[in-house]
């Protein structure tokens, strides 16, 4: 179940993630990054 | 079927037509009047008789006495971006998402809201979670237009910036995005076309979708990505919402119209055809080919046309033009 905030691989080499935000890709970035996004919100 | 459109024509040819071969002391002036059998007003006013004298029997060229009343195109329905949605379900999907099926889906939309994310459309086989499904979406922190099949977690998806394709959508600062006020090249109504075409066999998703908006195909690609597909048939979808959510983040603020549903990776030239210039139609009178089914909203429903999904909309509306 993808929740309010999720950071999920967006690709198979796992160098990119996304921050999917209800349901919908939210923030693309290093794991680092998305995770400084959603501690952001 | 029609009369010829030019050349020699009967009076004989012309009573078969309506159907009146039998009746005694046939005559132009009854015919194209009416008196052995009513004109049908569904022809156009070009390929029938007015009636009037003098009375000429090219008049009658193409006319057909069974034609279908043109379609006209009356209603759309709105998605307002709190809580609506159209929901789709069947248990026997139309379509596969997959590595051989192809299909395209081509839709009218007018943008009614400020910047935000816009799930268009999404299709897959579950309404419990988001992991299976192809989304048509509008990712608004990049301004991209997204088409994304995402299979056990894993994205297959091509993704493409509206503003570095301003000549085909007339948006042009990422900043501003797709709003109401910079719905970007649009048809007078402030509606555009928007079509994705999937080429299944590809394994590059660069090379397995397209975006065209209105006639036009994006050719600047902002990124894609070739994750491994897991297939899935398509039983479940949602227009204007996320599968698996209601009233989410990524509810849609678009009026939507002819929606249609293909089987085949739609050309170019058809792409122009569905364009139809800017007019807004259905398939019978654009493309008709590979047609699976188009939800035209003009019988003030949101059931698609061939019934290949049970459909209802949650606090949606259908409007008139």
């Amino acid at each position: 179940m993808e929740n309010e905030y999720e950071i999920l691989p967006y690709d198979e080499a796992g160098t990119v993630y996304e921050v999917w935000y209800q349901g919908m890709p939210d923030y693309m970035g290093t794991l680092e990054e998305c995770q400084a996004y959603v501690d952001s919100q | 079927m029609a009369l010829q459109s030019s050349g020699q024509i009967k009076i004989s040819e012309i009573a078969a037509e309506l159907g009146v071969s039998g009746e005694p002391n046939l005559n132009l002036r009854g015919l194209s009047s009416g008196t052995f059998g009513a004109i049908n007003t569904n022809n156009a006013a070009a390929d029938r008789p007015d009636g009037n004298a003098p009375h000429a029997m090219s008049e009658f060229y193409s006319y057909d006495h069974s034609a279908s009343a043109p379609y006209s195109n009356t209603r759309y329905y709105s998605n307002d971006g709190t809580g609506d949605f159209i929901n789709c379900t069947t248990s026997t999907a139309p379509f596969n998402i997959n590595t051989t099926q192809d299909h395209s889906m081509s839709m009218w939309v007018r943008m009614t809201g400020s910047k935000q994310n816009q799930m268009i459309t999404n299709f897959g086989n579950t309404n419990a979670n988001g992991n299976n499904r192809i989304m048509f979406t509008y990712l608004a922190n990049f301004n991209r237009i997204m088409v994304r099949i995402r299979s056990n977690s894993v994205n297959f998806d091509r993704q493409w910036g509206l503003h570095d394709n301003s000549t085909q959508t007339g948006i042009t600062s990422s900043s501003t995005g797709w709003t109401s006020s910079s719905r970007g090249n649009v048809n007078s109504d402030g509606w555009c076309l928007l079509t994705y075409t999937y080429d299944a066999s590809q394994t590059n998703a660069a090379n397995a979708f397209k975006v065209y908006w209105n006639s036009s195909v994006l050719t600047n690609q902002a990124v894609a990505n070739s994750g491994t597909r897991t297939a899935m048939a398509a039983t479940k979808g949602r227009i204007g919402e996320n599968l698996h959510l209601t009233n989410a983040a990524g509810n849609a603020t678009l009026d939507f119209d002819e929606i249609k549903l293909y089987n085949k990776v739609l050309s170019s030239s058809e792409v122009t055809t569905l364009y139809n210039s800017g007019v807004i139609a259905d398939s019978s009178q654009t493309v008709s080919s590979g047609l699976i089914t188009e939800w035209t909203f003009d019988n003030n429903n949101a059931n698609d046309s061939n019934s290949k999904y049970t459909c209802s909309i949650t606090n949606g509306t259908i409007n008139t033009y």
